[in-house]
Order: structure tokens, then sequence, then C-alpha cells
């Protein structure tokens, strides 16, 4: 009978997948990459993922997506995209893992053509790179090599990039735990790029708690802070010696502070061996008592690009002498927002005659 | 006899399973998202590894969207002397070679800030779809709801002021940007009128700060067992909007949304419209470290009387763009915000004279790029002199997000899968314009 078969076979089939699951355990365990996982890529993956090669009408095809997993050096370089192809250790973050998983009717599951792996296919490759995606002695194809920094941008470098590197170079990045709980941890202390040694360090939606005694905490991160966003916290002239100690300041923001004209320059008219701020490219002084006085030791900052006084003591006269003296310093001293429309053009359009 | 009839349990329904199954479908209290993921994660396919950034030039984005399909000739690539002109004129910028349609007078003299985009090239001619693949790179589809550039942003970037949100929409539909199929803390704040701030804020007369944690902490009392029971995403997402909210009503940061803190004379140069009035919101925003900030201005679907029109709309982006861009750079801001102003679409280089308008045309429009590291005072790609096709440096939607994704140092190849587990990857694989960046 038709219908007792069937029930037979579901019965069959639970049975057949009890005995799998008892199974399993020891025929996967340990699989070795040459004799377990290598069938598998050889025999669904290497026709699109292997080396250059000419189709049946002469085209050259190269590897898709810039992927080969035909070697030990391509499987861990990765493909064009991303580095991640492989994560020894991690199958989970592996992507030849996540891609040969997917729904069978995902667009994007591997191999995009002909049958998805099998169950026991995937538990193959994703235990052999749980347990470290050890390659033993198979090299095969040479070539490939493990990019140094996973995930980094390709292209040209942008000029952030370009500074930062320059001023970054040779320093030895901070212990993480030198990072935690900085100021209290009222400082958000994070890299200024990937991978940097540099640190930008700001205090969002703290500032009233911001101190002098509180900014003390960046001590130990004097000679790694590059980038300060001191904007509209509570700290005086008291901390420009502080801020006078960090030789890599790239970028240092002192807008809304108690910051005067006569500390910039008692700080920044040292005895004339001290080479101050020499790295630093923009200094927001918008809405502090910067005066005329301190334009003239902010105007020998050797790298200063971008230097904000607006809503300041300075005088018209003084910006412009500034102006002039450092053509290429963009001096921001008056909001020149445009003058509010005539009255009468926001209601309604204006008409056009004939 | 049939199989269904083998499966059915044993059992009949009991009361407290109809009450579960009922809270279920009345709720909208699913447990199967939760189910299917961990049956995924089992599989090792829905687990996701954390995202490495790249180097960014910019920390904040406002997005200024042009909601209905903004003519390109009108505005920001005029064809003088082609017959596709129009009525309207050219001008000159100061930036040589670059300029823009007469209604830019105000931007006109700000162009070394901005980078125009002239070779914008999309598939899709529709609002809906249109508008869907600008803000999430991705095909309107019915069976899943992709999430939108801010949710990105903050999903892979995270806040950089921990009271605000970090996605903010204002004006326009809630519908427009959305969390898509990321966790509710990633959807935007909806402002519908930038004058009214945040509605709401403030707490009810009478109820004082203890009062309400007395209540929050009964309330967190009485859900225990129910959260408990249906420990799912959505039932944790309804608490996390309880905690976003009363974090967010305690934030010192509050006045931000105010506007009515600006000097009269900051809000004329804004503009005293919606549009304006907004961008002076979304600088405040950004002041405070609100990552991701879209305002939008609709009424650009020109089919009829497109050049009265233009009059009307574009003195209105004018003022609200030109002042935003010189208030950020006076204050510092420009240096790490990057400003967009972008659309789903362009207008028919050719006019339907019988209703002097201007029809949705994908093939080639405009967008502009200012701040966040972009270099100022230059112009990507090039329509024809007829502006009916782009002969340079075709940039597609998804290379435009992918671009403001590689500004901020988004990784562009990091997938994400979504609940049902497919992957997804912000900007969809476009391919970003490093030519834009200094």
């Amino acid at each position: 009978m038709y219908r007792s078969k069937k029930l037979a076979a579901c019965v069959w089939g639970a049975a057949a997948s009890l005995v799998a699951l008892y199974a399993a355990p020891t025929a996967a365990a340990e699989p070795t990459f040459a004799t377990d996982v290598w069938p598998i890529l050889e025999a669904n993956c290497i026709n699109c993922h292997g080396p250059d090669r000419k189709d049946s009408r002469g085209r050259l095809r190269k590897a898709k997506a810039g992927l080969r997993l035909d070697g030990k050096g391509h499987i861990l370089a990765g493909s064009r995209a991303t580095s991640t192809v492989v994560v020894p250790g991690d199958a989970a973050k592996s992507m030849l893992v996540q891609l040969i998983s997917l729904p069978h009717d995902d667009e994007e599951i591997m191999p995009p053509k002909g049958e998805p792996l099998t169950k026991a296919q995937i538990a193959t490759i994703t235990k052999w790179i749980d347990s470290g995606a050890d390659f033993g002695k198979w090299q095969g194809a040479a070539g490939g090599k493990v990019p140094a920094g996973a995930g980094a941008g390709e292209g040209p470098k942008t000029s952030l990039q370009k500074i930062y590197g320059e001023v970054g170079k040779g320093l030895e990045p901070l212990e993480a735990a030198q990072l935690q709980g900085v100021c209290g941890g009222l400082a958000r202390v994070e890299a200024v790029l990937p991978g940097s040694p540099l640190l930008r360090v700001s205090f969002s939606s703290h500032e009233k708690e911001v101190t002098d005694d509180v900014l003390r905490g960046l001590v130990p991160l004097r000679g790694h802070v590059a980038h300060l966003d001191l904007g509209r916290v509570a700290i005086t002239d008291k901390s420009l010696q502080l801020l006078a100690s960090m030789p890599r300041l790239v970028r240092l923001d002192l807008q809304w502070t108690a910051v005067s004209g006569p500390g910039l320059v008692a700080t920044l008219t040292p005895e004339p061996s001290a080479a101050l701020w020499t790295q630093l490219i923009s200094l927001n002084l918008n809405g502090t008592k910067t005066n005329d006085a301190a334009l003239v030791p902010l105007q020998k900052l050797p790298k200063l690009q971008h230097l904000y006084i607006w809503d300041t003591p300075v005088t018209v006269e003084a910006s412009d002498a500034l102006r002039k003296a450092r053509p290429k310093l963009r001096v921001r001293h008056q909001l020149r927002l445009p003058a509010p429309a005539p009255e009468g053009a926001r209601d309604g359009p204006r008409r056009r005659n004939g | 006899m049939n199989n269904d009839e083998i499966l059915r349990p044993a059992d009949s329904v009991t009361r407290r399973s109809f009450m579960h199954g009922a809270a279920r479908t009345l709720l909208g209290l699913g447990t199967m998202p939760l189910l299917s993921r961990l049956a995924l994660a089992a599989d090792g396919t829905a687990v996701a590894s954390a995202p490495v950034l790249g180097p960014a030039t910019a920390r904040n984005v406002i997005y200024l969207y042009m909601s209905g399909g903004m003519s390109q000739i009108d505005t920001f690539d005029p064809k003088p002397g082609a017959d596709t002109q129009g009525p309207t004129g050219a001008i000159g910028t100061n930036v040589d070679g670059i300029q823009l349609s007469e209604h830019f007078p105000l931007l006109a003299k700000q162009m070394d800030k901005v980078a125009l985009i002239n070779s914008m090239t999309s598939n899709q001619g529709a609002h809906a779809q249109g508008r869907y693949l600008l803000h999430t790179s991705y095909e309107l589809r019915g069976t899943i709801q992709h999430p939108s550039f801010g949710a990105w942003l903050n999903k892979f970037g995270g806040r950089n002021n921990p009271t605000l949100p970090g996605h903010v929409a204002i004006g326009g539909s809630g519908s427009i940007t959305s969390r898509g199929f990321f966790e509710s803390e990633f959807a935007p704040l909806p402002i519908g009128d930038p004058t009214k701030g945040l509605a709401h804020s403030q707490l009810a007369k009478g109820v004082d700060d203890k009062t309400i944690d007395r209540r929050l902490a009964r309330l967190k009392k009485m859900n225990a067992a129910f959260r408990k029971k249906f420990n799912n995403d959505k039932v944790k997402a309804y608490d996390d909007i309880y905690d976003e909210a009363v974090k967010l009503m305690r934030s010192s940061d509050l006045a931000a949304f105010d506007i009515s803190q600006e000097p009269d004379a900051v809000r004329d140069a804004y503009g005293r419209d919606r549009f304006g009035q907004g961008c002076l919101l979304a600088r405040r925003l950004v002041e405070h470290d609100v990552r991701f900030v879209e305002v939008v201005l609709d009424g650009w679907d020109t089919h009829n009387e497109n050049f009265e029109a233009m009059e009307d709309k574009c003195p209105v982006l004018d003022r609200a763009l030109t002042s935003l861009l010189v208030d950020l750079d006076t204050r510092g801001l420009l240096e790490e915000t990057l400003v967009v102003v972008a659309t789903e679409f362009g207008r028919t280089p050719e006019i339907k004279i019988d209703r002097n308008g201007r029809d949705h045309f994908p093939k080639a429009f405009s967008a502009l790029l200012a701040g966040g590291g972009v270099r100022g005072g230059m112009r990507w790609g090039k329509t024809d002199p007829s502006g009916n096709e782009v002969i340079d440096d075709p940039v597609s939607v998804q290379d435009l997000n992918a671009t403001i994704g590689s500004a901020l140092g988004l990784p562009l190849d990091h997938t994400v899968f979504s609940p049902s587990g497919r992957p997804f990857t912000v900007a969809h694989k476009g391919k970003p314009v490093r030519g834009i960046f200094a």
C-alpha cells in the first residue's frame, strides 16, 4: 500500500538519521585537508576558483572574484573583496562556510550551479576550519599571500592617512589597558585611523564634568594624542601646559572653553628651543577669549592650515594681517551667512512675466 | 489517514497554548525568527563577525534628500545653449569651469567646498523603487526590508553620543529611511516639524524623576515573566524603545533639538521654511555627535510647469544648503561632516511642451558632496551636451553609497546576514569614487 510504504520510509528515514547522528562524531573526526577537504573543493569549486585557463572557445577565464582555492597561499589570501574566505579556527567568520551553507534557493549560494554541497561535506569543511585549518604538508599551487591588514581599504591613501602615517611613524602603540577608563571613564579614546598608534580623544555629552583636574588623566597618553576634541569642556588656561606637552597633536578643538589669549601667549612663547605643536594642522578657538596678541605665536605654527577664531575678541585688522602673512592658512573669523531673503520672496512662487 | 493527521500532536489545544498563540498573532510576537536564527547559527551561517572599520575621513553625515526626482539641468548640470535647457539660465561660480543654474546664486560662491557628481545613473525610474534603491542600495523586494544607510552607519560605526539617537530623519515620511532588518536601536528618530523639536520629551506635569523610576521598575517587574517566555527580538525591541526614550529624555544634550536657541539672524539665513529649519536642526545635531541626519525636501516631481516650480524650489535649497556649508565650515564641523545632496533620479532633458514639464529620467542625473574629506571645487563625471547620456565616469546609486561609506570607513565587503540567513553588504558592491577625496 502506497501510504504505508511512505510511512515506512518515513520511519526508516528517521532511524537512518538517528544512526547518522550517533555515527557522525566518529566518521567526521579530525578531517585532514589533503584527504577530506581537498577532494570536496577539487570536485566543486576549482572549475571557477582555480588557475587562469582557456575555455572551449579559447577565451581566457580568470578565477572568479579573484579567489583561487587550489593552493594554501591562495586560500588564505582570500578573494579580491575579502581576506576572510577561510579564517583558521573560526568557521562562522569564514566566507567559504557562509556561502556554501546558504539556503538552496539563495542567489549567493556556492557553488552557484549544480548540486549544493551535502550536509556532511559542509560539516567536514566547517570542522576543518574550526580545528585550525591545518593544511598539513599540502601546499597546492604556489602564489597568493596573506595580506597584512585584513579589511584595509585599497586604493590611494587620503591626505589624512598620509599625515597620520607620518606623525605616528615609529611610535609604539599603548597597551589596551592604558586606554581603559581614561579621565574617570569620561573620555572616549580611539585610534585616529584603524591600526594607528595615534589616538583621538573626545568627551561627547560629558563636557561639564571635564575640568582641568579631570583632564590630567590624559598625562599617560600625551605622547599618543593626535586629535583632541575639548569643545565646550570646563577646562581653563591651566590645562594649556598639559596640551603643550602633546607633541603629536594634529587637530585640537578648544571651542567654547575658558582658554584665553594671555593663556595661549604664555604657553606658546616659552624659551626659544621648545618646538610646540609642530604637527598641528587644525586649531579651533571659536568662542574663546583668544585675542590679537595670541595670533602672533599662532602664526608661527609651521603646519597650521585651519584656524577657527569666530566669536572671539580678535579684530578684523589682526585676522587680515594673519591672512596676509600666511596666505595658505584658512582663517575662519566671521560667520558670513547669506543675507535673509527679501520680504515676500518666501510667500509662494515668483511669477515670470509673459 | 494522511500524513498531516499522523503528524498532528495527540493532545488538543490547551487554554495556555491558545493564549500563547493569540499573543503571538495579535501582538505580532513571532517566536520563529529566533528559532530559525538559532538553527542557522548551529549551521554556522548566521553568526555575524565583527566588522573591521577602514580609514575614515568623515564622522557624520547630513544627507539632504531631494524627494520626487530633482531636475539636473535646472540645478547642478545646466546645458546653456542646448535645446534641452529651456528658460533656466546658467551662472558661473567661484570655481573656474563649473556652472550652476541661475537659481543657485548663493551656492555659486561656495563651490570651492563642493564636489559635484554629474554622472549619476540608476535603473529605477519609479519613485518608490528609486527612493528605496537610493537609501538602501538594494532593489525593492516584497520579502525583505533592507536597512537604509543611516542604519548601516550606526550598526558598523556605533554611536558617538551615547545619549542621543545615532540616526535622525527630519521631514518626509518615516518609511523613506528605515532600520530594515537591523535591531530597533538603528531605526531613525523621525522629526516631523523641526521648529517643534522633539515632541513629548518632557516629563508630564506632576511627575518627577523618582516617580518615573518607580514606574519603570514596576513595569520591568510586570514584564519579566512575559519577557522570559517570549525571549525574542521583537519583545526586546519594545524594551529597547523604552530604554532609549528614557535615556533621551534625560540626556543633557536634549537642547540640541531646540532650534529656538539659535539667533534670529541664523534662522533667517537658513530660510524660515521647514527644510531650512531642518538643515539648521541637522547642524545642531551633528554638533552633538549625531552620526546620520537626513533632511527631506520634496516637491521635485515636476511633470507639469517644471520651470515655475524650479523658481520656487531651488531658492529653498540654495539658501539652506549654502547656510549649512558656511555654518559648518565656520564652526570647524565641515572637516568631519559629509554633506550629501541626492535624489532618486533626474528629469528628462527633453521638455514636455504640452505641459511645460520634465518626466522621470534615471539615465543621467546629478548629486553633490561636500566636507568630510571631499576635495572641493571639483566635478566628477560628465553628460553629453544635451544632458541625455553620461559620457564620463558613470556613478551608480550603489557607487554613491559606497563613496559615502568609504568616507566613513565602513567595511564595504563585510557581509551581514538577515534573519533569514541572506547575505547583505553596505552599498551592495558599489565601487567608491576615490578620486573625489583629498
